[in-house]
């Protein structure tokens, strides 16, 4: 979507803006989450289903969105027999489709663990927090670039889930910040594999980017992983 | 197969419940309490907290500029999106705003769940390209003199604008400073003091 001008237009700010607009915004977002923490959801996959949405649908907004690919999710994991809910909202009666579950004390734990970080945390929750639930790996490898490394973008996109911004495929940048390794979203997004990679901060200046009719003084700063870069 | 209306999709929501509830996936009381959650205690709040505290504390602001996940969490701020939190320095030379042109990616943590603007097509298509023709039209006017870095939220690490204190702000204590801080001015797209208070 950056810099694409088919959606340009004006920015609403709504004063006062409740958190939910709508009841089933809030159970939407809610069941998400519990799904995530109890089922274990992979948010790559999550993104990816939502980039898959046709665009009349994607636009229909956020909520609409989350809950396609949280349907989605619950299928392809079978957590859900394909087509089950549009048969429950049919008045069909329920086939018992073959569908998984995980084993009850898995549940159980996976529940009071996501009642825990879903209320103010205990210092102790605090700081395991994110080594238990972020995306930090141990790195697979030496890391390829440097801070002051020039970099460039791959060309094109490649096919399937990405965290490439079409508008940087091609643009030269410097390495700013390296991050260490993360969970790859590409691969990640498929399955259970995480395969981490080295992820960096690189600055594109806005000429670079927008050529010469980029405003002056613009910089952007973007995370890329290490298979998204070429040495330059 | 979703369809618009906010009472079809109301429907649909509660038959998916419903079917989760059944086949024993979920418990219904988790949900109530997550949503309670980000209704009460996740809000700007929480990273206006922060940056007053980096206000008034500079051995706090320094931490916050190093490790933004574990300065917040000295406040009690955590948990799911906020995994590798980085704070950006606003100063006299230099204006940070934030995005995410891919989704929506957001410090849910110490700023709550995204506003429908910072979750638009325009605002997520424009700010890349023209931040500060999208700054002016929201009523942020920068200098020329002032460069403007855009942080595109491509990957799982969440960025928090830490604003300038304002001037004349001097005899104010943490918690009057705090007020001032709005989402907006967190997000990159106001001042202090200026948008939407926490």
């Amino acid at each position: 979507m950056g810099g694409n001008e088919r959606f340009f237009g004006p920015i609403d700010r709504e004063a006062d803006e409740p958190v939910f607009h709508e009841p089933w915004e809030a159970r939407t977002f809610g069941l998400m989450m519990a799904v995530g923490g109890i089922l274990s959801a992979n948010f790559d996959g999550t993104r990816d289903a939502i980039e898959r949405l046709d665009e009349e649908t994607y636009l229909r907004g956020y909520y609409v969105r989350w809950l396609h690919a949280l349907e989605r999710q619950l299928e392809v994991r079978r957590f859900l027999a394909e087509g089950e809910l549009d048969a429950r909202l049919r008045g069909e009666a329920s086939h018992a489709p073959a569908t998984r579950k995980p084993p009850r004390w898995q549940k159980a734990i996976k529940t009071w663990l996501t009642r825990k970080a879903m209320a103010p945390m205990p210092a102790w929750l605090l700081h395991l927090y994110p080594r238990a639930q972020g995306f930090a790996r141990k790195a697979p490898s030496e890391p390829a670039f440097q801070p002051g490394d020039g970099v460039r973008v791959l060309p094109r996109r490649p096919p399937g889930h990405t965290r490439i911004p079409g508008y940087l495929c091609g643009r030269r940048g410097k390495v700013q910040r390296a991050h260490g390794a993360m969970v790859f979203p590409d691969v990640h997004a498929q399955g259970r594999k995480e395969d981490p990679q080295h992820l960096y901060t690189v600055r594109f200046e806005g000429e670079e980017v927008w050529g010469p009719g980029s405003e002056p003084g613009v910089v952007l700063l973007v995370d890329l992983f290490e298979p998204y870069l070429e040495a330059q | 197969m979703i369809e618009h209306d906010n009472s079809d999709l109301a429907t649909r929501v509660e038959a998916l419940e419903a079917l989760l509830l059944e086949k024993d996936l979920i418990d219904a009381k988790t949900v109530d309490q997550i949503i309670e959650h980000y209704e009460t205690n996740v809000g700007p709040l929480n990273g206006a907290k922060v940056v007053a505290r980096a206000w008034v504390d500079p051995a706090y602001k320094k931490r916050l500029l190093k490790n933004a996940t574990k300065a917040a969490a000295e406040l009690g701020f955590g948990g799911p999106q906020g995994e590798h939190l980085v704070a950006v320095e606003n100063t006299p030379e230099v204006h940070n705003v934030v995005v995410c042109t891919l989704c929506s990616c957001y410090p849910w943590p110490v700023l709550g769940l995204p506003p429908n603007w910072y979750k638009s097509p325009e605002y997520r298509s424009r700010v890349v390209r023209e931040p500060r023709k999208v700054l002016s039209e929201m009523g942020l006017e920068l200098s020329e003199q002032v460069e403007v870095r855009v942080w595109d939220s491509s990957s799982e690490v969440r960025y928090l604008v830490l604003p300038e204190r304002p001037a004349g702000t001097e005899s104010l204590g943490e918690e009057e400073l705090a007020a001032l801080v709005s989402r907006d001015s967190m997000i990159g797209v106001a001042k202090p003091g200026q948008g939407s208070s926490p």
